[in-house]
């Protein structure tokens, strides 16, 4: 979760300095390297894609207002994925029920940067990461968020920790417990009417490929 | 972990790694200025907020104080509770102990000594509203006074009441050892019924 090597501490805690006192642009460039996480991030608390892009701004907007309750304490990734985990904590169970049903698939573009694969290769791909976001939703919040910080994002344990404000050995028992609750989510058959339903609606298909396009043995 | 268990969470772990795939920009970082600039400069943090820092360790011993707190505080209510309740067998001297009229209740009066003594002489005085109860028979008279041996620590001394009205009585109980006298007393509140 460091800043790229351009980035120097002082430069840092400049950006930082500037986005206090209003600098908007500064904030922007503070979240540059961090933008990408803090939307996938949200993927995992949101019902759709619509509602992720949503989700992660009303968390980047929190962030920005309470930036000078940051004081330097720790890394200032870690205070923002504080943060920003609290916002879609609140937001989720504010929002639980509501956004289930504006489940979307995935945009076309994810399937496009699958890089020089195959069409199908490219959309079993795409149905499989759709289909694992979709049970990671159902995964509860406290193991899903140390599933995506560390599984997904690659922080460490103690980074996890951080962000949490719990022990290691907490991060470790809830990522177990995580993915153990995901597995079985994934071994569960496709309900046409459950949270893994395809979206036929959409124009894509999360069940079997398209008969066109032949599984390679 | 099983060898099978750590082969599947190995393939979770790869397909959860392959989820890191960059979102296309499209408009989101135009539409997130927009809402940055609508929202207006980082808000001035309050006293308190200011302060939540150096709170941070005492907010985190609020629980376990107000647990300890609310423990203590049971214990009081419970031992109040206690010695208003019914019991019919008999209460250490001091507390109160609810007799229905009419009924017989044990009472238990402990004189504890620091030595063992050959011989106390022991008076237990009843008000006019209590009467002694023996066999089965209520006695006429209202004080019993009697020599008595005490080994060292506590001697219970049990004796049976039974109460006409209601009303709180004072059971007066005093011992003596030589030139030394002690006196207690104990509460015993007759209610209806």
């Amino acid at each position: 979760m460091s800043y790229s090597p351009g980035v120097t501490r002082e430069g840092i805690d400049d950006l930082i300095a500037r986005a206090q006192d209003g600098d908007v642009r500064a904030f922007e460039e503070l979240l540059e390297d961090r933008l990408a996480q803090v939307r996938r991030f949200a993927r995992a608390f949101a019902a759709s894609e619509a509602d992720a892009e949503d989700l992660a701004q009303e968390a980047l907007v929190r962030v920005y207002r309470s930036l000078r309750l940051f004081r330097y304490q720790s890394a200032f990734s870690t205070w923002l994925y504080a943060v920003v985990r609290s916002a879609f904590l609140d937001a989720s169970k504010g929002r639980a029920g509501k956004t289930r049903s504006l489940e979307e698939p995935l945009e076309r573009e994810h399937a496009a940067r699958e890089g020089g694969s195959r069409p199908d290769e490219a959309l079993e791909g795409e149905q499989d990461r759709r289909r694992l976001w979709n049970a990671l939703r159902q995964v509860p919040a406290e193991f899903r968020t140390a599933l995506v910080l560390f599984d997904i994002e690659g922080c460490t344990y103690d980074e996890v920790a951080a962000i949490e404000s719990v022990p290691v050995g907490t991060v470790k028992s809830r990522l177990h417990r995580g993915r153990s609750h995901l597995r079985r989510l994934l071994d569960e058959p496709e309900r046409p009417d459950g949270p893994l339903r395809p979206a036929k609606e959409s124009g894509t298909q999360t069940g079997a490929p398209p008969s066109h396009l032949s599984r390679r043995p | 972990m099983s060898k099978r268990g750590e082969v599947e969470d190995r393939d979770l772990r790869d397909r959860l790694r392959g989820l890191r795939v960059d979102p296309p920009d499209g408009d989101f970082q135009a539409s997130l200025r927009r809402r940055l600039l609508a929202a207006g400069p980082p808000l001035v943090p309050t006293p308190w907020q200011r302060l939540g820092p150096r709170l941070e360790r005492p907010r985190r011993l609020v629980w376990p104080v107000a647990g300890i707190a609310a423990g203590v505080l049971a214990f009081f209510a419970l031992a109040r509770l206690h010695a208003q309740r019914v019991l019919p067998d008999g209460q250490p001297p001091g507390y109160v102990t609810l007799l229905p009229a009419t009924k017989v209740a044990v009472v238990r009066l402990n004189l504890s000594a620091s030595v063992a003594v050959e011989s106390a002489h022991i008076l237990v005085t009843l008000p006019p509203e209590l009467a002694f109860w023996v066999n089965g028979q209520e006695l006429p008279q209202r004080a019993f006074e009697w020599t008595q041996p005490l080994t060292r620590g506590d001697n219970e001394i049990p004796i049976a009441v039974r109460g006409q009205r209601p009303g709180r009585y004072r059971i007066a109980v005093s011992a003596r050892i030589g030139d030394e006298r002690v006196v207690d007393e104990v509460f015993l509140e007759v209610v209806g019924g």
